[in-house]
């Protein structure tokens, strides 16, 4: 079988201190898959190996069934993955305007002109920020910025979508604003999603399954359902039951 | 986090600083070269040197405590109260590291000649030595412990007020700045060791006396440079070690980025005392020294003959300083950018370029300039121009812009450039677009630092000068001697409202390059 | 947008190269401007505000661009007696004004210079020139003994050198260092008038007696002035600035009744290998002639002329040189002399004390 993504066994260190250790993960086309963990267990790392930011020192990264890295070996660098992500700072650019934010984006494409300036123009208007285009990142509001980079990511139309904790500062209304947001773009355009969360309110509506990163390895994924009746650690229980809470309440 | 795991980059970007590096130190190879190679009919290691060695190890000593004890307190009362004034009080300490070491030495030993003012007792020996040159190290402290300070979190220093008040507020913010200023106290110190004018003027016994004496009394350069090797070498030793224990500081200190920086609180007490102390240390500091410089322009000022002095100068002085402002920063970014990911090379880097700094200037001016008269005249342009002073000036202050660069570099985001990758954004791009753009506040601060840093160093702009081009501190310099007081005072003046002014320009560029953004 | 962008960055690639390309081409240009047009470069230990007079004067009468470098007595630097030798191979000086002899025969020693007798140095003492005409001495200061005159009476004002180490002058005597400058000149005189032993047992009465030593000739007189101390020795053109400032001073030429005072005499010096020796020989000839001599003696600096013919300003303060009981002194093989006792004694010397 191969999804859209395929990690086996793979291993990294950062500043000589054991990161992942033989983590397998596997995201299917289009599927939406929550990752949890607790905190410095090695999500964030995960999500930049996927994304091709960090190369594991052993494993396999496979990317719609292409090696992308191999055995310490960068064979996909990282814009030629279609992934794009949302970091937890958002990582816009400060001096750039909304506008130019996302056209730096997709200068990576190549676009003619006119098509850049179109497809640019179409991402701002399908994340409600047409009107923001001339401001800079810093006289935005926290939600509005989350916009920015949202439309930033998905200008490139990428397969896959990861989410490495953006919604954090955000308050309930706007972040549950946000969630819907990225789930209606999501079956609208039909990219996948990992999301690194601590918290199941971001969790639902968006994903579908859960994976639970514990010391470095995946110790279970499956559907809430799945996890729910057969969790083998004590976060994915604990997960599963507070979703199946919201979804029951 | 960052990526590490690129073999290739890492072993690109080692080269890069490398070169750079290896550059800085170019120009004083030629002399250390010679000192290595070439037998002398004199050892160096004499009783006389080792004396010098050993007052100057206690002057950088007495230097870097004094340093210490005055700029830590202030740089903590600076960044944690609110007081009026505050804005240009903090500003202005930085005058007197951007003032020529011998201003200050000749304005305090002008001052006593002064009746109303000969009650202030008389500098002289070791302790006038460290007491003037201490006062020209308080600003390094002091910048460095204001900005560990801001450094730390509001909620930190928010938690110590409500534990326990004031008391706590300190001592948290001296236990987290304390390294740093420790540190810029240490390079105090250090550039003492080279400094010339205070030991000459007040009459003690240092190492930079003992070179200055196997260059201009001697004339045995091989001597002058295995003593300046040895001066490095001493400074190599001890600083390194210090250097490695304080890495995590002050890669920390340099890579800080905060989440909601700390807010100057209202205490009334504290601020009139943070107010006070500031106010006394810019009048001792920079006032008093200032007031003997300029006493005799009171009483005979030549304001006309200083300002044809200085319009004869001002293009000149203009080249050396900007170009060599524009060299050390272009060289600081690159290093900056480069080590950017890697703080064991920021700190090789760091250490590499400070125990340069502590070389005494004429060293690289002599080996320079013997350097051009062995190189064909073809190559003149180079060895032999206002080019070579830029450059040579340029390198010298290289240290100085690194430092400020890096704390530029490491203010950025690293997901910024990541998110760069994950778009395709080419480097070059990304340089151009965003970390340039970015790093223009910095870049303009640490030209015009520069700027000011390199115009006041004399010995090189007076061994490599060519004919006919003078700036302006080598003019003062020139006319010092038996010139009026008059006039030598003036000049020392309108350089002092020159410096003011730099430093004022230097102060509203962040703010003014933050609205432009907004 | 992207024009304006454009041209915002062009603007700041261009600042360096328009700042570095400023500073290179045109000394480049300069320099080659100065070979064809025969601009001479002098570099001069005298300080700037006399030499540049002189200079111009030159420039008026001759049509011959000057170009000064100018280095002062009191620097801090190390000045630009090491300049002229590093760059021996291929010097870009034509002629070294030096202040003073020693610096004059060190350059002979090191092989810089180059003999030139000057037409002009008619009527010029031959004692005060090389005698393989390496430099050729012409208007002079004079080692003088300076005291305050609100400390000490008229009485008991200092007539020798040896009064430095006198007990009614204890602790109150200052001297520059004498590893520079004419201080170190005047010391290795003392070494050739008096002999070895002599001098040394001369510098030990100075320790015995307090003698402060400080940075310079100018620190002397600052501190003579300000009554930090009673006496000191220095030069005639120190004494002078004190003296026009109306500051409460005297001075005396120190033992005319016995070894004499010490005249220091400018030296003119052609510059071995120079890019512009025709020119070069010009100035020097300028420098020698008695209109410089007169010069010299109406600056500020007020220096002694060598000729005796030379008329001197009113109120000149100083005696001509021929009026002195001089200190007789081979200049020739002074250079030599300081250089033995500037590694030696006088180092250890000046370790010991200062």
């Amino acid at each position: 079988m191969s999804g859209l993504v395929m990690c086996t066994g793979v291993d990294c260190r950062l500043g000589g201190r054991s990161v992942l250790s033989g983590t397998d993960l596997t995201v299917a086309e289009a599927e939406s898959i929550a990752l949890v963990g607790t905190s410095g267990c090695g999500k964030s790392t995960l999500l930049r190996v996927i994304a091709g930011l960090e190369i594991p020192e052993a494993g396999e990264v496979l990317i719609g069934g292409t090696p992308a890295t191999r055995d310490g070996r960068l064979l996909v660098p990282p814009h030629r993955r279609r992934i794009a992500m949302l970091f937890q700072d958002l990582a816009l650019w400060p001096n750039l305007s909304v506008y130019e934010n996302v056209r730096l984006g997709i200068s990576g494409l190549r676009l003619p002109g006119k098509q850049s300036r179109e497809r640019i123009e179409q991402t701002l208007e399908l994340c409600g920020i047409l009107d923001l285009a001339n401001r800079r990142p810093g006289t935005l509001s926290g939600g509005q910025q989350q916009r920015v980079a949202l439309a930033r990511a998905l200008a490139m139309h990428p397969k896959l979508l990861l989410l490495d904790e953006p919604l954090g500062g955000l308050d309930l209304v706007t972040k549950q604003g946000m969630l819907r947001e990225i789930a209606g773009l999501k079956s609208e355009l039909g990219f996948g999603i990992i999301l690194v969360t601590h918290d199941p309110v971001e969790v639902y509506g968006v994903c579908q399954s859960l994976a639970v990163l514990q010391d470095g390895r995946i110790v279970e994924q499956g559907s809430f359902e799945q996890i729910r009746t057969s969790a083998r650690s004590e976060l994915g229980k604990a997960f599963a039951t507070a979703m199946q809470g919201r979804c029951e309440g | 986090m960052t990526l590490n795991g690129h073999n290739t980059r890492a072993i690109l970007r080692w080269w890069l600083v490398g070169c750079v590096l290896c550059l800085a130190i170019a120009p004083v190879l030629p002399l250390l070269s010679v000192a290595l190679v070439q037998e002398s009919a004199r050892p160096v290691w004499t009783a006389a040197f080792r004396g010098a060695m050993l007052s100057s190890s206690w002057l950088g000593v007495g230097v870097s405590s004094f340093a210490l004890l005055i700029g830590l307190p202030l740089g903590l009362l600076a960044a944690l109260y609110r007081f009026p004034g505050r804005r240009p009080l903090i500003l202005f300490q930085a005058l007197p590291l951007l003032l020529p070491s011998f201003l200050p030495c000749i304005g305090w030993s002008n001052l006593t000649t002064v009746r109303w003012l000969s009650w202030l007792p008389i500098l002289d020996g070791f302790s006038g030595c460290v007491f003037v040159l201490g006062l020209q190290a308080v600003p390094l402290p002091f910048f460095a412990a204001w900005a560990a300070c801001q450094n730390l979190t509001a909620s930190q220093v928010d938690a110590a007020r409500l534990h326990g008040g004031e008391r706590d507020v300190l001592a948290l913010s001296a236990r987290a700045s304390g390294p740093a200023a420790f540190l810029a106290a240490l390079l105090g110190g250090i550039l003492s060791l080279s400094s010339l004018g205070a030991p000459l003027i007040f009459g003690a016994r240092s190492v930079a006396m003992e070179i200055r004496t196997s260059f201009s009394a001697l004339f045995d350069f091989e001597l002058a440079g295995r003593q300046c090797l040895f001066l490095g070498g001493i400074v190599l030793l001890l600083t390194w070690p210090i250097l490695f224990i304080g890495l995590r500081t002050l890669a920390s200190a340099v890579l800080a980025r905060q989440t909601r920086p700390v807010v100057p609180y209202h205490h009334s007490l504290m601020g009139r005392l943070a107010f006070g102390a500031l106010f006394l240390s810019l009048v001792i500091g920079i006032g008093l020294p200032t007031l003997g410089l300029c006493l005799p322009a009171v009483r005979n000022p030549m304001l006309g003959r200083a300002f044809q002095k200085v319009w004869a100068t001002a293009g000149t002085t203009l080249v050396f300083t900007g170009g060599a402002g524009v060299v050390a920063v272009m060289l600081a970014t690159l290093v900056a950018l480069a080590a950017a990911a890697d703080s064991r090379m920021r700190l090789v880097a760091l250490a590499v370029l400070l125990s340069l700094l502590a070389m005494p200037p004429a060293m690289a001016a002599i080996g320079v300039s013997r350097v051009a008269t062995e190189a064909p005249p073809q190559l003149d342009w180079l060895t032999r121009s206002q080019l070579t002073i830029v450059l040579v000036l340029g390198l010298r202050f290289l240290p100085v812009a690194a430092v400020a660069m890096m704390r530029a570099v490491g203010s950025m985001s690293p997901s910024w450039i990541d998110a760069g990758r994950i778009h395709g954004v080419t480097p070059f791009r990304m340089l151009r677009r965003v970390i340039l753009p970015n790093l223009m506040p910095a870049i303009v601060v640490s030209v015009l630092l520069v700027m000011v840093l390199a115009a006041a160093d004399i010995t090189t702009t007076h061994l490599l000068q060519p004919p006919g081009s003078q700036s302006l501190p080598v003019a003062i310099f020139t006319v010092m001697a038996n010139s009026h007081e008059g006039l030598v005072a003036s000049l020392c003046l309108i350089y002092l409202v020159g410096v003011v002014g730099m430093l004022l320009i230097a102060s509203q560029i962040p703010r003014l390059w933050q609205r432009r953004a907004a | 947008m992207t024009i304006r962008l454009a041209v915002r960055y062009s603007a700041f690639l261009l600042v360096p190269a328009t700042l570095v390309g400023c500073s290179s081409s045109p000394p480049s240009s300069k320099t080659n401007v100065a070979a064809e047009s025969g601009t001479v470069v002098v570099y001069s230990s005298v300080d700037e505000v006399f030499a540049e007079p002189i200079c111009k004067q030159f420039e008026r009468q001759t049509g011959i661009a000057v170009e000064l470098v100018p280095d002062t007595e009191e620097t801090k630097s190390t000045g630009l007696l090491n300049r002229l030798i590093a760059e021996k191979a291929r010097p870009r000086a034509d002629v070294f004004w030096s202040g003073d002899p020693v610096r004059a025969a060190i350059l002979k020693s090191k092989d810089v210079s180059a003999a030139y007798h000057s037409p002009s140095a008619e009527g010029l003492p031959a004692d005060f020139a090389d005698p393989g005409d390496y430099w050729t001495g012409f208007s002079a200061r004079a080692r003088v003994l300076i005291y305050n005159t609100d400390l000490v009476s008229e009485a008991e004002r200092p007539t020798s050198i040896h009064d430095l180490g006198s007990p009614k002058f204890k602790g109150k005597a200052c001297l520059a260092n004498p590893l520079f400058g004419t201080t170190s000149m005047h010391a290795a005189a003392l070494f050739q008038v008096l002999g070895d032993e002599a001098a040394k047992e001369f510098f030990q009465t100075l320790v015995d007696n307090g003698v402060k030593i400080v940075s310079s000739n100018g620190e002397v007189r600052r501190r003579v002035v300000k009554g930090e101390f009673a006496i000191g020795i220095t030069d005639t053109d120190d004494v002078n600035v004190a003296i026009q400032e109306g500051k409460p001073v005297g001075f005396v030429y120190p033992d005319s009744q016995g070894i004499g005072t010490l005249i220091v005499p400018n030296a003119a010096v052609l510059i071995a290998g120079c890019p512009n020796g025709d020119n070069g020989k010009k100035f020097i000839d300028f420098l020698l002639s008695s209109e410089t001599e007169a010069a010299l003696a109406r600056s500020e600096a007020a220096q002694m002329p060598l000729r005796s013919d030379v008329e001197l300003p009113d109120g000149f303060p100083f005696k001509p040189v021929a009026e002195l009981k001089v200190m007789r002194v081979d200049y020739a093989t002074l250079a030599d002399k300081l250089e033995e006792i500037s590694h030696g004694f006088l180092k250890q010397w000046v370790d010991e004390n200062q």
